[in-house]
């Protein structure tokens, strides 16, 4: 270094300014700092689809289940399910409970399957059977944001139950058994205390991945597009892998027992843990 | 391009921060309620549904 730079001022010495950019140094720093706003607007857009959609649907679900529980006030009881006039898309239709799922597993079932319907949770197939009734209640739900109320549906065992409540009661579904059990489910795992009276359904698995474009998942039996509904089953479907809807992943369960609002009553064992 | 934004707030230099960091939270804002919720109309639909 030179002496002129390394030696102290003196008094009535200015520092010398720094040379100012030039036309190419000011075009880099705009650049640059237009590059890094571009990559926090993207790290923004990730928080608001994984984390502040969250928020939103909380607050959605708990206006939701406000509105539900107003619309099951003096609705009239029933032993058995009973079908109900198709409600209007983005209504709150029922309730869809999975305890194994842990405590609070709990969600307002909208009418619909629309982008704005799953903002709100999960949403009923429209056209597709009614809760306890024969034939299947098929439910789309979110995996990533928005609550990911199926986030981990995949964690699903076979007979896990499945409960959902609507106005008249509790219809009991439990999963079904998966692929790679059905073959030896009267030895096997069948024999287990929560699997008691559950039977594989050909062509029925618990749980299988397929592509987008396999719509007969959601049909009134499950894979067979047109046959009759010989039995109640529950449809969950969801994207797969996880944050990517190139597949989906299917839940299919059966009903195991319907639990009537009575008097007295009360909610299913399932519930109580 | 922020140093000129900068230099366009009044005051003293805890008011410019303060005000930096309204003029941020507003931005954010914006993105969150407005600018997000319209992109995501324009995503893939249905993205977990069938049909």
């Amino acid at each position: 270094m030179s002496e002129q730079t390394t030696r102290d001022l003196r008094d009535d010495e200015v520092a010398p300014l720094p040379p100012a950019p030039d036309r190419t140094d000011r075009r880099l720093r705009w650049a640059g700092e237009i590059l890094v706003t571009i990559g926090v607007v993207l790290v923004l857009f990730v928080v608001y689809e994984v984390w502040v959609t969250n928020w939103m649907t909380a607050d959605r679900q708990q206006t939701a289940s406000e509105e539900l529980a107003r619309s099951w006030v003096g609705a009239p009881t029933a032993a058995a399910p009973v079908a109900t006039a198709a409600p209007e898309e983005g209504t709150p239709t029922a309730r869809l409970t999975i305890p194994s799922l842990g405590a609070g597993h709990s969600w307002v079932v909208v009418e619909g399957t629309s982008q704005d319907d799953l903002r709100t949770g999960p949403g009923h197939y429209t056209g597709s059977a009614q809760p306890g009734l024969p034939g299947n209640f098929a439910v789309a739900g979110h995996r990533v944001g928005r609550g990911a109320p199926f986030n981990d549906l995949g964690e699903l065992e076979s007979c896990a139950p499945l409960v959902v409540e609507t106005a008249q009661g509790w219809a009991v579904y439990r999963v079904l058994p998966h692929a790679d059990e059905a073959a030896t489910w009267a030895t096997g795992r069948g024999r287990a205390p929560q699997c008691r009276g559950l039977a594989p359904i050909d062509g029925v698995p618990g749980e299988e991945i397929v592509t987008p474009r396999d719509v007969g998942v959601i049909a009134a039996v499950p894979n067979r597009p047109g046959a009759a509904p010989a039995g109640s089953l529950i449809t969950l479907t969801t994207c797969h892998p996880k944050f990517s809807a190139r597949q989906r992943l299917v839940v299919h369960g059966v009903l195991d027992r319907f639990v009537p609002r009575v008097p007295g009553g009360g909610a299913p064992a399932e519930l109580a843990n | 391009m922020y140093e000129k934004l900068w230099t366009l707030l009044p005051g003293p230099p805890a008011l410019r921060v303060a005000l930096a960091v309204l003029a941020a939270a507003a931005v954010v804002l914006l993105l969150m309620t407005v600018v997000f919720p319209a992109v995501e109309t324009l995503l893939v639909p249905g993205d977990v549904a069938f049909g």
